[in-house]
């Protein structure tokens, strides 16, 4: 080692001869230097502080302290200094006690020709052990970047055979480290990963290029979840493969997150295709009546109009006004549906009031058709009072019958209720057009009718079910329908049977 | 009414209100006697190629001119535009297309079906009048040649 600087020399020695003795000595032996001269312990301890010197070189015997102190010292506070004992001569346990103590050299000073060369094996000793720690210490903080790593961490050989795992892997996957060492990372993929995404992964690899990927993996108690896996060649100098190492990270949540994501996409451009559907749907069916209004509106300007057409289109004009009116109920009482705000308002009805004016609000329609209505009540007026909401229950039997009346052209329509299992069972049995099977369900859904052109001739919002259906269950019971395609059908629903 | 007198004016369309507007509208303008309405799309084919009920009806008398509903049951106007424009027997016939929205889709898709005009409900007979002279048809619809 070469000693470029000027080497500070601490000196405890306390004749001043001898002193004069050592420096002319190392300079002698080529080594410039300053120098510091004490000979108390408390003068040593100071010099150690400021003085800050590279060298210590101590004399075995003073007046109040002592080369046997000072290293003693110096082991304590200074331990990376080079501390060689300069002394007259000494018996041969003296020296080995100040050697063991930790001094790294001793000169006598009838022999300080050598002293030279101790200082310089002394210096580079110290300097080596330094270095030594240095290494040390970083490779102790490698080693735990790798065990304590918030990812897990797999090193295997130039093979892919697994030589270490980090405290995360075994603790996440469930493995030990004897699991698994010597065997390759595959065993963690039974199955999921395809022979070409291997082949792909070795190739990026062998050729020492980094390989990122996703495997669906499998903990040891069978468990799968999603893995981010970066797996890199270590490099000897020469450039050859010395080891793999994998860094993996478990990507389940999010891989979750994204599906979720992707499913409120779709499901919001469905709703989306829905609304703009229900935009064109509706838009046309408040067109219809609309036209016939702004039409026959323009006609009834006409000079030479019969009283008897005059009369005419004005029933036109009336009709398609109340069409348009109950289209627009339909849309507003789906918006309040649609927002959550719809509620029950529970009081005393009487369901035989109800039926008799349900009959009365389509009798007319029905004669005008040649359809004969007629409805049953088998509870007498006192048990036909029950605690409901009277408004949606009006609201369905009136959509029913409506239903009813437009879809028959000829026979009858009866409706009314039984007492049934503690429900009320309202049923509404027309001999019209009926419903196939396959529809059963589907009538129920939004726009079902006006999806459909067979039955455009009936005209409607379509919403007329499917606002029942949700009324029906407000209320606490269920709407369905048993019908012969050509012969006619029979809706039915129930309600609690609530007489409180 | 017997189908093989020659029919003029072919008006297909459901909607009752509305065949009644535009039976009056024609009539107003003097434009034929002869209209012939059909209410649904299979019907309307049954017409043109002679099948169904019009299976007496002579295939070769067709239509001077045809007005179709877009939205029809059971097969709606665009299809019926799309077949009538591909079969040589009738797809000389001119079709002014009838429509309740001014859809640009719609507008689109009829007149690249071959449709020949194009009128949108409730029916402004003026613009009527207009568009069936621009086609050429005027004079021979109207009932009663000009002196």
């Amino acid at each position: 080692m070469l000693i470029t600087q000027k080497l500070k020399i601490l000196m405890v020695e306390d004749l001043q001869t001898d002193a004069e003795l050592i420096k002319r000595e190392i300079t002698r032996s080529g080594i410039r230097f300053i120098s510091h001269v004490v000979e108390t312990r408390e003068d040593y301890l100071n010099a150690l502080q400021e003085f800050d010197p590279d060298i210590i070189l101590s004399d075995y015997s003073l007046p109040t302290f002592d080369g046997m102190q000072a290293i003693l010292l110096h082991q304590e506070l200074a331990e990376h200094i080079p501390f060689i004992l300069v002394t007259g001569s000494i018996n041969e346990e003296t020296a080995v006690e100040v050697m063991k103590a930790g001094a790294d050299d001793y000169v006598i000073k009838e022999h300080l020709t050598r002293l030279g060369a101790a200082i310089r094996a002394a210096i580079q000793k110290k300097e080596i052990i330094r270095l030594r720690n240095e290494a040390d210490e970083k490779l102790r903080v490698f080693s735990r970047a790798i065990e304590q790593s918030p990812s897990s961490i797999i090193i295997t050989d130039d093979e892919g055979k697994i030589q270490f795992v980090n405290a995360k892997f075994t603790n996440f996957m469930q493995y030990s480290l004897n699991d698994v060492i010597g065997k390759t990372p595959r065993i963690l993929n039974p199955g999921h990963a395809s022979k070409e995404e291997y082949e792909d992964m070795w190739n990026t690899i062998r050729t020492r290029n980094t390989w990122q990927g996703e495997f669906k993996n499998r903990k040891k108690d069978g468990s799968q979840f999603w893995e981010n896996v970066i797996i890199s060649p270590l490099l000897f100098h020469s450039g050859n493969i010395s080891n793999f190492i994998l860094i993996m990270e478990d990507i389940t949540e999010k891989k979750r997150m994204i599906d979720d994501l992707v499913i409120a996409k779709e499901k919001a451009e469905e709703n989306d295709r829905l609304k703009t559907a229900f935009l064109h749907n509706i838009s046309h069916e408040i067109r219809t009546p609309m036209n016939a209004i702004v039409g026959f509106c323009d006609l009834l300007n006409d000079q030479d109009l019969q009283p008897n057409e005059y009369k005419h289109y004005t029933e036109i004009i009336t009709q398609s006004s109340h069409q348009l009116l109950s289209i627009i109920t339909d849309i507003v009482n789906l918006s309040t549906i649609e927002a959550g705000q719809e509620r029950i308002l529970a009081n005393a009805l009487n369901i035989n009031s109800i039926c008799s004016l349900i009959f009365e609000l389509f009798i007319l329609k029905a004669e005008h058709k040649n359809i004969s209505l007629s409805y049953q009540t088998p509870l007498s007026d006192n048990e036909a009072i029950i605690i409901s909401d009277e408004t949606k229950l009006t609201q369905v039997l009136t959509n029913l019958l409506s239903n009813a009346v437009k879809f028959t052209n000829h026979g009858s329509i009866e409706f009314g209720y039984i007492l049934k299992n503690d429900n009320l069972e309202f049923y509404v049995r027309d001999t019209g057009i009926g419903i196939p099977e396959e529809k059963y369900e589907e009538i129920f859904k939004r726009f079902y009718q006006i999806d459909r052109k067979e039955n455009r001739q009936y005209g409607g919002s379509g919403l007329g079910l499917s606002i029942s259906r949700t009324y029906v269950k407000l209320l606490g019971g269920n709407i369905w329908i048993t019908s012969e395609l050509g012969k006619g059908s029979t809706f039915y629903f129930n309600i609690p049977y609530n007489r409180q | 009414m017997d189908t093989n007198n020659l029919v003029e004016i072919l008006l297909v369309e459901d909607n009752p209100n509305d065949v009644e507007l535009t039976l009056r509208a024609l009539r107003k303008n003097n434009l034929s006697n002869n209209i012939f309405v059909v209410t649904d799309g299979a019907e309307a084919l049954d017409y043109f190629f002679a099948n169904g009920k019009y299976s007496d009806r002579n295939i070769s008398l067709t239509p001077k001119l045809v007005i179709l509903d877009l939205k029809l049951p059971k097969i709606d106007g665009l299809e019926i535009l799309r077949i009538i424009k591909q079969d040589d027997r009738t797809k000389s016939i001119p079709v002014v297309v009838l429509t309740s929205s001014k859809e640009e889709s719609d507008i689109v898709a009829s007149y690249k079906l071959g449709a020949n005009s194009f009128i949108v409900k409730p029916v402004d007979f003026d613009k009527f009048v207009v568009t069936v002279r621009e086609l050429g048809m005027y004079w021979l619809l109207l009932n009663e040649p000009p002196h």
